[in-house]
């Protein structure tokens, strides 16, 4: 690993002034930019300690707002009553990302802000690919069993998150912090495609980082779940994900996230569009599961991710009307 | 915008490859001025342009270049999109894509590439044509709409556009239809606006990129069959001459 310097912020202000040097990361739990590091993907500088700024780990409820800092521990977020029962799918996530080490150092600002996950973006030894400033996708004529089968362009890649699904069924907010002070940006536009960058995920800047996670009065305490297929019962990706949240039967409103299929979480508003108004009956479900994978458009080896994306939604939908 | 280059790389500036001097370009400001005499009559494509301009226009050298497609290679991976938008931002031009693939359901694809993608077909790509008349130069009020007189390419100096949008009415080739990024739908001409700089913006081959087109050499379809893993007499996006022949044939 190369020389870097590892610096302590000591509050929000003082973190974005050190991230504005060049090639300055963030450090919070490291389960990500640690391995990053090692396998030099990011050339990394400095490193700014997050850990050492005090009252950024809370979890608490606000102006009818689930409010969660950007360092609460992943383990402390799936173990928080308040969470389990006013945002069950951000709990059910969190608790089913990684393992329990890395549950136990991993935050949530961390688990919203990782780099993807593709082999070859993650294989130091193979010359760059788009996502590494290079000029090459070898996901599009290679192995594509884990890469997106919607919006992809350029870059297959997806969105490795859990929290991230879940918080896009639930329509959060994510605050982030930069030179200029603090801004609010919509779970929707806080993850971008490649087609805006193909370099970055996030909306995040250089320079700023991420302080908190809102969740709406609206989505506070109605029904949602997230469900996770991966070959092992711990420790994998997701190689499919869904989060759904729902709100009344007939149905009000609901949103369905779906994860691992796309750069982004991937709304599946075809199927949103159809439930409502409807009960979540076995066969409205099972309408509602075929449509969510509707304009998919898998590459060589992911062509099953449709139906397993459509079996995520149905069990997802039954979890809920039972 | 992404960065291309790491800070303190030097920027590409906007100069046709052969060195010469911006003001070296043929525009209709340097050519009216010039005083070249009208020859012949030329066919009026866009009906807007009057006897003297459809004259000047007609004695433009061809471009010796045009981005060609076949859409029975082109997967709709958007590649070409995506790195158009980049590379022309991080030279400071306008993103918008100047290459489009257009989703067109009935097109199949070559066995070859079926073989990998099966998933992937009903892609066509389209750009400018660089017309070996080219209707957009006559009305450009300024030196923004510009001819490389050593290659003959046709492309916007867009530190000189006004925005003016008579390239636009002139142009004779358009978009219709919907996009395979976000299946946007298109009705456009291929000469387009882009509001976040003011100003019009085509394809303009890459102009002062070492290494030509980008779409050309990034498209993963070209990278497999140059490759040799697609089998393919020809590249899904490829340069070719800008012959009146060529133009009928292209999309």
């Amino acid at each position: 690993m190369k020389r870097f310097e590892h610096t302590n912020a000591t509050s929000v202000q003082e973190a974005v002034k050190l991230l504005s040097a060049q090639n300055a990361r963030a450090l919070a739990g490291g389960t990500d930019l640690l391995g990053i590091m090692k396998d030099e993907l990011l050339p990394t500088d400095r490193v700014v300690n997050l850990k050492t700024i005090p009252g950024l780990d809370y979890i608490k409820e606000e102006s009818g707002e689930l409010r969660i800092g950007a360092l609460a521990r992943l383990a402390d977020i799936a173990a928080s009553a308040l969470v389990g029962q006013k945002a069950p799918a951000l709990a059910q996530a969190a608790l089913l990302v990684a393992s329990p080490q890395l549950r136990t150092m991993g935050t949530l600002g961390g688990n919203l802000a990782q780099k993807v996950r593709c082999w070859y973006y993650r294989d130091p030894d193979r010359a760059d690919c788009y996502k590494r400033n290079g000029s090459v996708c070898y996901a599009v004529f290679g192995l594509s069993d884990l890469h997106a089968i919607f919006d992809g362009a350029a870059c297959f890649a997806v969105q490795p998150s859990d929290t991230a699904i879940a918080l896009s069924a639930l329509g959060a907010s994510i605050v982030v912090a930069g030179p200029d002070g603090q801004r609010v940006v919509g779970v929707d536009s806080f993850f971008i495609g490649p087609d805006v960058d193909y370099m970055r995920e996030t909306a995040l800047k250089r320079d700023e980082l991420i302080v908190e996670v809102r969740i709406p009065a609206s989505a506070v305490g109605q029904k949602s779940v997230f469900l996770k297929a991966a070959p092992r019962k711990s420790i994998d990706f997701a190689r499919g994900s869904v989060a759904v949240l729902v709100i009344g039967s007939p149905v009000q409103s609901v949103r369905i996230s779906l994860g691992a299929v796309a750069p982004t979480p991937k709304r599946a508003t075809e199927a949103e569009t159809f439930l409502t108004g409807k009960k979540l009956q076995a066969d409205v479900i099972g309408q509602a599961a075929t449509l969510s994978t509707s304009g998919a458009k898998p590459l060589a080896s992911n062509g099953y991710k449709v139906q397993l994306t459509q079996g995520l939604v149905r069990q997802a939908l039954t979890r809920l009307a039972g | 915008m992404p960065e291309m280059n790491e800070p303190g790389t030097p920027q590409d500036v906007l100069e046709p490859q052969s060195g010469a001097q911006a003001t070296d370009s043929l525009s209709r400001r340097r050519l009216v001025v010039g005083g070249l005499a009208a020859v012949g009559a030329a066919a009026v494509a866009a009906g807007t342009l009057g006897r003297a301009a459809t004259a000047v226009a007609a004695q433009q050298p061809l471009s010796d270049r045009v981005v060609v497609a076949d859409p029975t290679l082109c997967v709709g991976c958007l590649a070409c999109e995506v790195n158009c938008s980049a590379w022309h931002a991080s030279v400071g031009r306008s993103a918008l894509p100047r290459i489009r693939i257009l989703s067109t359901p009935d097109v199949k694809l070559r066995a070859a590439v079926a073989a990998y993608l099966p998933a992937r077909a009903g892609n066509t790509p389209a750009t400018c044509r660089q017309c070996a008349t080219p209707w957009c130069l006559p009305n450009c009020p300024t030196t923004g709409l510009r001819i490389d007189p050593r290659t003959g390419n046709r492309y916007i100096s867009e530190d000189d556009c006004i925005a003016c949008g008579k390239c636009e009415v002139d142009c004779p080739v358009e978009w219709q239809g919907t996009l395979v990024h976000k299946a946007q739908v298109i009705s456009s001409k291929r000469v387009v606006y882009d509001p976040a700089e003011n100003v019009y913006n085509k394809c303009d081959l890459c102009i002062g990129r070492e290494g030509g087109p980008i779409c050309v050499e990034r498209c993963p379809v070209n990278l497999a069959i140059r490759a040799g893993y697609i089998k393919s007499d020809n590249l899904c996006l490829d340069l070719k001459r800008s012959t009146e022949e060529q133009w009928k044939r292209l999309v």
